[in-house]
């Protein structure tokens, strides 16, 4: 017969097994965090699989990265450059050590914080990307994502296929390219703004510099512009098969003559003009209107 | 352009990778007559200079410099085909990976680049103010020339759409599954814009459905250049 001692003390290592193993378990998926010392403005390279991406800028020049794997198969594969002392380029890719992983298995979600003047590169199939205060320049690449910049002083390039895209707060120059997906441009300072995407709508919200070109175009999507009363532009409105709105006081030109401008179209100055605004829909409306002091943002394009 | 059908083509090797070392600094203007006699022997490296020159032709012809992310497309596209390598060791293997896969069905990369160049030249790039794009073209002073150049460029685009989307069909059972959903669907839509500008455009009077049917295609190339680019696994 075993004493109640013995009982107790043989029965621990497997008490041990199962509390770590129920911790393991309940500690979630596989998580690990690296910090690479880099220089104030490196260029960070991402390519990811399938998951969130977040990437904030801040003050502190090095790059903190946490990543949380869906699956312990699934590794990633950092690198800086030069591998020692300050590095100018740190790439972080994804890495299915089965590939037969699918769908929510093969995801990994990164958070970075990296030095606010760095510049951003990522691929990120699927999942939300979300960057935040950066200074350089920022190319973001999706297939089914969202894909949200704001307060990036940059240049922007993202595209989507099939997911949606919002620029807030940005003053760098910013081209946006989707198919399906819905465009929105909230409180933009930038003076160049190319957007072009073939079933979503636009929407532009804010104010309009003096000498900046904004090129919006959808081929089946609405086109919303909202912009203070005081902005002053000159706009080249035109929807082929659809309507232009617009609730601004625009002074009319006559059209230029080797343009025939078929379908609707409004060709005017607004104020004082300068600025270039120009929208245009194939098959969508056009809604051009003042934009209220404190009115909220236009939620669906 | 060149013709990367021919599967028996051999893989770089040591004069081949001496060959891309030195491409970037000839393509600066440098002398670089041990790189053209390698290319002068080799075929495979022979068929990349003349893509490249090719390209930097098309891109000279413009007057302006094709945007930044033109050009990562392309050396992407180059490094992932393995036909060139990359820089960066973390690409390699990804390469390696692809060279294993996707060469079976290869993509004419350079037949997409100038194509979309081309067509970007006559009608501007998707985004880009048609009317400024038209208005910055003062040698083009005759319109139908000028339409039957478009048309032209259109038709190229066109080919070149044909090619990727075979290969498409060819790689896409092997495609993440909602990955795969999201891109049928989008070229579904983009397809519909094809048809419904083609069937417009008799009645264009100012070139606008032109205009909407090449920004369709572009769209259309790069989408399905980014189908295959992601097939990697």
């Amino acid at each position: 017969m075993l004493s109640a001692a013995n009982r107790v003390a043989r029965s621990i290592p497997a008490l041990l097994l199962v509390t770590l193993a129920a911790g393991a378990w309940a500690a979630g998926p596989p998580q690990h965090s690296q910090t690479f010392s880099t220089i104030a403005s490196p260029d960070i390279n991402l390519i990811n699989l399938r998951g969130n991406v977040i990437v904030r800028g801040w003050s502190r020049s090095f790059v903190h990265a946490d990543y949380v794997m869906a699956s312990p198969k699934i590794e990633i594969d950092a690198v800086s450059m030069p591998s020692r002392g300050q590095a100018d380029k740190i790439q972080l890719m994804t890495h299915l050590l089965d590939a037969s992983l699918h769908g929510p298995d093969a995801e990994v979600d990164y958070t970075l914080s990296v030095p606010q003047d760095s510049s951003v590169e990522i691929r990120n199939p699927e999942g939300v990307v979300r960057i935040e205060g950066l200074g350089g320049d920022l190319w973001v690449e999706s297939v089914g994502g969202a894909i949200f910049v704001g307060d990036a002083s940059g240049h922007v390039s993202a595209r989507s296929i099939g997911g949606d895209i919002e620029v807030s707060s940005s003053s760098g120059n910013i081209e946006l390219s989707s198919v399906m997906g819905n465009l929105r441009l909230l409180s933009p300072t930038s003076s160049s703004i190319h957007a072009r995407t073939s079933s979503g709508g636009i929407v532009y919200e804010g104010s309009v510099l003096p000498t900046a070109e904004y090129v919006l175009e959808t081929y089946s999507g609405n086109i919303n512009v909202a912009c203070p009363p005081s902005a002053s532009f000159n706009l080249d409105a035109r929807s082929v098969h659809g309507k232009v709105v617009h609730l601004l006081k625009v002074r009319r030109k006559p059209h230029h003559p080797s343009y025939s401008y078929y379908g609707n179209a409004v060709y005017g100055t607004h104020n004082h003009g300068g600025a270039v605004l120009q929208l245009t829909s194939y098959r969508g409306n056009i809604y051009i209107r003042p934009q209220s002091q404190n009115s909220s943002p236009t939620n669906t394009p | 352009m060149i013709d990367l059908k021919d599967e028996t083509m051999m893989p770089p090797q040591k004069a081949c990778s001496d060959f891309e070392a030195e491409l970037p600094a000839y393509l600066e203007g440098e002398s670089r007559p041990a790189l053209l006699a390698h290319a002068a022997q080799c075929e495979f490296c022979r068929c990349i200079l003349a893509d490249v020159e090719q390209i930097r032709a098309a891109s000279l012809d413009l007057m302006e410099d094709p945007p930044d992310r033109m050009w990562k497309h392309i050396r992407t596209a180059l490094v992932e085909e393995g036909i060139i390598a990359s820089r960066q060791g973390l690409w390699q293997r990804w390469a390696s990976r692809w060279r294993e896969g996707f060469l079976r069905h290869p993509v004419p990369v350079g037949a997409v680049a100038a194509a979309i160049l081309i067509a970007a030249f006559f009608l501007g790039m998707p985004g880009q103010s048609f009317l400024h794009r038209r208005s910055a073209l003062p040698q083009v002073s005759n319109a139908s020339a000028s339409r039957r150049e478009a048309s032209s460029a259109i038709d190229q685009l066109r080919q070149t759409v044909s090619g990727l989307q075979r290969a498409f069909n060819a790689n896409a059972s092997r495609l993440d599954p909602s990955l795969k959903v999201t891109y049928q669907r989008s070229l579904e839509s983009l397809n519909q814009e094809i048809r419904d500008c083609r069937r417009s455009l008799p009645g264009d009077p100012d070139g606008l459905t032109q205009h909407y049917l090449a920004s369709a295609y572009m769209q259309k190339a790069e989408l399905l250049q980014s189908a295959l680019e992601y097939d990697l696994r």
